[in-house]
């Protein structure tokens, strides 16, 4: 076996060589295809993580009715407590809410100068559990809040974070789309350059059949050629990847940083290098055996 | 169709390359690697089939040696001479020992000197044991051989008759 595996990588290196030219062409090819794959996938994972930063950060703010007495409020909170998926639940008179305003304003806050803080209607604001927040089950808890008469009106952010929900899908989307067409394109590219490399080698494959070298010996090292095209250049795209990361991601003007919620831009887990390194060595090995079976027939 | 013991004509039959193995074959254009060296050319044979690379260079050798071609061993393809790469050819087909060889025009491309240098390869392999079919269209080289013909015309067996010993004899003190 040992055997078998030295003269495989031994024949792919010297095919390899031997075609030299054609290799690095398909190479760069998958690199820069798989580059774009890449990169979508970059972006939807940052995004994603932005979308679950965002997730956890959303509040449920029901304003009460202007003039609801104090009376009130200490029964409703106790009634809003223990709705299923309320975590905490906290009161916020309209003097809390004025307070909180002065401090957001910071240096601005003589803008606030002559409003009252009667005319702020107080509120409660409500954390749900961590498996209540998301669209459907926000909903859930929102109908129930609204079937209480004392609030006014129920804000929670969500719209925003539905947006970007979509964005996110429709990302995600593009990015399989593209990859899928991309990858179509890598099976072609490897398949064409191997049937290059097998026509170069149509004399030394002729005396391989009349001396009776068995399938395996044939066409295991053009395998092993597609799949070390894929790796080559699925490590080259992640390579290029993790320079543009370093080089234009980490530069993210502090404006957006703020507006993406202070989400760190990261790089690819390793589990995902791992995936695309693997998903290369696929496609290359199946641009291989498309080529095999179109040009190395067993005679 | 029936060779060395095993149908090859029956549907499935998927052992070719094993069968090859106990075959040798030789053509007029020796179809030899021309990137590579007379011993390259022969160890090649043996590294496809599953020999390592020692053994193969090995095995080589001492074929080349047997053929005459020792002191020609690491010269490339190209600077061999015609008769040279027949023979590198030849050792190329035997060096797996088969039982038989088939050899088809393997004197069409060389000179009438060279062509008896190989027919004695030919000869010294059949009295080792090894089955020779060789294909020819040289009558004349034929009627010098003391060995079975079978003519083939427009593709059917016009005769098949093996010599007798008077005849043998007769061909071998013609030579």
């Amino acid at each position: 076996m040992t055997f078998f595996l030295r003269y495989v990588m031994r024949r792919a290196f010297r095919n390899m060589m031997g075609n030299l030219f054609p290799n690095l062409i398909t190479i760069g090819i998958i690199a820069v295809s798989m580059l774009i794959f890449s990169t979508f996938t970059l972006l939807a994972f940052n995004l994603t993580n932005v979308l679950k930063i965002w997730e956890d950060k959303i509040e449920v703010i029901a304003y009460l009715k202007r003039g609801t007495p104090p009376s009130e409020v200490e029964p409703l909170l106790e009634r809003t407590r223990v709705l299923e998926g309320v975590e905490i639940v906290r009161y916020i008179s309209p003097d809390d809410a004025m307070a909180f305003m002065e401090t957001k304003l910071g240096g601005q806050k003589d803008l606030l100068q002559g409003i009252q803080p009667a005319l702020l209607p107080p509120s409660f604001e409500i954390q749900l559990k961590k498996d209540y927040r998301n669209p459907t089950k926000i909903n859930e808890v929102v109908g129930h809040l609204r079937e209480t008469a004392q609030f006014e009106d129920i804000q929670y952010g969500q719209e925003w974070v539905d947006a970007f929900s979509a964005l996110v899908h429709i990302l995600r989307l593009t990015q399989w789309i593209l990859g899928g067409l991309l990858l179509i394109a890598i099976v072609f590219i490897t398949s064409n350059t191997l049937q290059l490399t097998i026509s170069s080698r149509r004399e030394e494959i002729e005396v391989m059949h009349w001396v009776g070298a068995g399938p395996g010996f044939i066409r295991v090292p053009f395998y092993v050629e597609g799949i070390i095209q894929g790796l080559v250049g699925g490590g080259l795209a992640i390579l290029f990847l993790f320079l543009l990361h370093r080089g234009l991601f980490l530069h993210v003007p502090p404006s957006v940083q703020a507006w993406l919620a202070k989400a760190p831009v990261l790089f690819l887990p390793l589990e995902t290098i791992a995936w695309i390194l693997l998903g290369g060595m696929v496609l290359g090995f199946f641009g291989s055996f498309v080529a095999s079976m179109r040009v190395l027939r067993y005679k | 169709m029936i060779v060395g013991g095993v149908q090859i004509t029956q549907p499935g039959f998927n052992k070719i390359h094993q069968l090859r193995r106990r075959m040798g074959i030789v053509s007029q254009d020796f179809k030899l690697l021309r990137d590579r060296t007379a011993s390259e050319n022969v160890a090649f044979a043996l590294e496809v089939t599953g020999h390592t690379r020692k053994e193969a260079k090995s095995k080589a050798s001492d074929m080349l040696r047997r053929i005459g071609l020792e002191e020609r061993e690491e010269a490339p393809i190209l600077a061999l001479s015609a008769g040279e790469q027949q023979r590198v050819a030849i050792a190329r087909a035997v060096v797996n020992s088969p039982s038989l060889i088939l050899a088809d025009e393997p004197t069409g491309n060389l000179d009438a000197k060279t062509t008896l240098e190989v027919m004695g390869i030919f000869s010294d392999l059949n009295h080792q044991g090894t089955t020779i079919v060789f294909a020819t269209q040289f009558t004349g080289l034929i009627k010098r051989l003391p060995y079975r013909v079978i003519h083939i015309s427009n593709g059917q067996v016009s005769n098949g008759k093996a010599m007798d010993t008077d005849e043998v004899e007769e061909v071998k003190a013609g030579e």
